[in-house]
């Protein structure tokens, strides 16, 4: 019965096997897993910041859970909403050690920073589908990546913080609807959204922007945050070959975590932490 | 001339410039803190451009 009125829409028994990873349970994270949950998508949580006064306006949080973990008062709320659904929830902060906790149906991205964000991009990279949402004051945007997030950042750019600039608790939530009915769209092998979805709520602008995978002869290396970079070579690697003349973090069939950071996907998407232009021409050279 | 709008100053103007890279040139874009648009489309900074094309000059948006 719980779910009699959005069965006549949506393939309920499909959606309630599929597990969504939500990263960052701020604004986007927590208002997207409030939709997915009411659907009965079991949900795994990340997190690593605490609730803070100023997060009440903005996120489902309410005063008593000030100073707790967002991960712990998001699976609390989601489980009395909720009890049928699976919720798994991590504290960690997602980095290139535990990059692994994306394992799952589908990714949404509803962190505040691009450097996850590319990390993201490296691990899911023709792995797992990923959506890619932001909001900011009365921005929203959605995507759900077709090939890779520097088809959208191709360049160095300045980022913007909520801290400094604010966000309209309805924004989010209209990023957050976008971004869950997509999610289900996918879960759900429909046919989705391919464009870029970007709007201000406060003036009912909403754009449907296409976007093309990045021709190879453009591809450079792309400045992320603290001295981060991304390269796609656009090309397979061979990741036993890389194994053996590298120490290695982390491996799995599509994915190597090499030190000192550098995170590299099979299909040629390379992530470099705290390194230099000049480091990694070198350490391409090698490859 | 190219419709131009510029999202972080609200403003819609008409400008004369062959391509995008002339076009922030011409408006003192700080081309790290945009997405470029032409036609409802996603482009790069060395596009050409013509006239009657449209380029919106979005914000890049970060939070969550």
């Amino acid at each position: 019965m719980q779910y009699q009125r959005v069965r006549k829409i949506i393939n309920i028994e499909k959606l309630r096997k599929k597990t969504v990873t939500i990263v960052g349970l701020g604004s986007l994270g927590s208002f997207t897993a409030l939709l997915l949950a009411k659907n009965g998508v079991n949900l795994n949580l990340i997190d690593f910041d605490k609730v803070s006064v100023e997060n009440l306006s903005s996120q489902i949080y309410s005063k008593n859970d000030i100073g707790r973990f967002k991960a712990d008062a998001l699976e609390d709320y989601l489980r009395k909403l909720n009890p049928e659904i699976g919720i798994r929830s991590s504290k960690e902060k997602l980095d290139s050690s535990s990059i692994k906790i994306l394992d799952s149906d589908l990714v949404i991205d509803c962190t505040d920073n691009l450097e996850t964000r590319f990390l993201i991009d490296s691990y899911c990279y023709r792995k797992i589908p990923w959506i890619h949402t932001a909001a900011i004051r009365t921005f929203g945007l959605v995507y759900v990546v077709n090939n890779s997030l520097s088809d959208l950042y191709n360049s160095d750019v300045s980022e913007d913080l909520c801290d400094e600039h604010g966000i309209l608790n309805s924004a989010a939530f209209m990023a957050a609807s976008i971004a869950a009915t997509q999610a289900i769209k996918v879960l759900l092998n429909e046919p989705h959204e391919k464009n870029l979805i970007r709007f201000n709520i406060w003036n009912n602008a909403f754009d449907r922007i296409k976007v093309r995978p990045r021709k190879k002869k453009s591809i450079g290396i792309i400045k992320l945050c603290r001295n981060n970079y991304s390269i796609n070579l656009g090309r397979r690697l061979n990741l036993d070959k890389i194994e053996k003349n590298n120490k290695v973090i982390f491996k799995n069939k599509n994915l190597i975590i090499i030190k000192p950071g550098i995170i590299i996907n099979r299909n040629g998407y390379i992530i470099f932490e705290n390194s230099s232009r000049g480091k990694i021409e070198k350490w391409l050279r090698s490859l | 001339m190219v419709k131009v709008f510029i999202e972080r100053k609200n403003k819609k103007i008409n400008v004369d410039a062959k391509d995008i890279d002339g076009l922030i040139k011409k408006l003192s874009i700080n081309k790290e803190e945009v997405i470029i648009v032409k036609n409802n489309e996603l482009t790069p900074r060395n596009e050409k451009l013509k006239d009657s094309d449209e380029v919106k000059f979005l914000s890049v948006i970060s939070g969550g």
